[in-house]
């Protein structure tokens, strides 16, 4: 059984909690409507995907531009 | 399901709460292997969410009727699923999910949960207290192993060789967007997704209105979504993978 909402939180405030610059009181409503709110899990986890995406290729970028290439392999380890 | 109400009231031992989890744990809460941490689940019915009589689950959860423990199971196994393989992890989940089923009912039985509309909140509550526990015992497991007190990372990160080469495309495209801005927008989105610095932060910093701040980040959301669809329509149709990218591995 799945619940629905009437409304649903944008995909912006969702990249917010997932980069953790929700306050806790909103933490708190969106933590509870996820419980229950499968549309809300995947945009969710698209945004989990896509942040770590964008971190993982601005490690990659700054690893090809490091001037310290033995840091690189452990950069991109990383970024894996 | 959710509205019936009758049965016969028993008396539950923690033996009966645990034998019911274990039996209605196995049809809702899937294992580590299932193949995405969100399932299709376009064949069950939907309830709106002010329609849910949380009061009547409640009281039937209360009651020992098998009917409260299935209900309880169908609208949250889910969501603890997600919240508790998001923050730490896939690796032992089914247990933790049980436990965290276990603490919810025991409270109910006993009466803990006086107000059964602030039911979510109570599920909430303690899925992440269930979180702060095992991120507690794991720190303090590796304290005493190790003797190390930082960089401590619970979540499992691991991911498959074709889920590490799907995500190692994604971080492609992303770094062929990311070379497709000035210096400045980089240096925005940078400030955004790694510094976590708040949007009112960057504006006031770099002299943005909000209006530019939203556009930047939706342009590149986009052109990372154009890439991607374009690089899978240049594949030849024989090696597009079944399997897409992790749907467990947020980290």
């Amino acid at each position: 059984m799945n619940v629905r909402f009437s409304s649903h939180f944008s995909q912006d405030f969702l990249e917010l909690y997932a980069l953790g610059l929700v306050s806790v009181h909103g933490c708190s409503d969106v933590e509870e409507h996820l419980l229950v709110c499968p549309q809300c899990q995947a945009q969710l986890e698209a945004a989990d995907a896509y942040i770590s995406v964008v971190r993982s290729a601005y490690i990659l970028i700054s690893a090809r531009s490091s001037s310290y290439p033995r840091m690189r392999p452990m950069l991109v380890a990383e970024s894996l | 399901m959710l509205g019936s109400v009758g049965g016969i009231r028993k008396a539950f031992e923690e033996a009966d709460v645990q034998s019911l989890i274990a039996q209605f744990g196995a049809e809702f809460v899937r294992g580590p292997d299932a193949p995405g941490l969100l399932q299709d689940q376009s064949e069950e019915s939907d309830l709106v969410a002010s329609e849910v009589d949380w009061q009547n689950l409640v009281a039937r959860i209360h009651g020992g009727e098998d009917s409260g423990m299935e209900d309880l199971y169908s609208l949250f196994a889910r969501g603890i699923r997600f919240y508790l393989c998001r923050q730490l992890g896939p690796q032992e989940l089914d247990d933790k999910i049980h436990d965290t089923f276990l603490i919810v009912v025991q409270a109910i039985r006993k009466g803990d949960l006086r107000e059964p509309e602030r039911l979510m909140g109570f599920v909430r509550t303690v899925v992440r207290r269930q979180v702060a526990a095992h991120i507690d015992k794991v720190v303090h497991s590796r304290r005493e192993e190790l003797d190390l007190d930082v960089g401590v990372r619970v979540a499992d990160v691991r991911r498959n060789p074709e889920q590490s080469a799907a995500f190692q495309q994604k971080v492609e495209f992303m770094v062929s967007v990311l070379d497709g801005l000035s210096e400045r927008d980089r240096e925005i989105l940078s400030r955004f997704y790694l510094d976590e610095q708040s949007q009112e932060e960057i504006c006031d910093e770099m002299d943005l209105s909000e209006t530019q701040f939203r556009l930047l980040k939706s342009r590149a959301k986009a052109r990372f979504g154009e890439l991607g669809k374009r690089k899978l329509l240049q594949r030849p149709v024989g090696s597009i993978s079944m399997r897409t990218f992790t749907r467990c591995a947020h980290y």
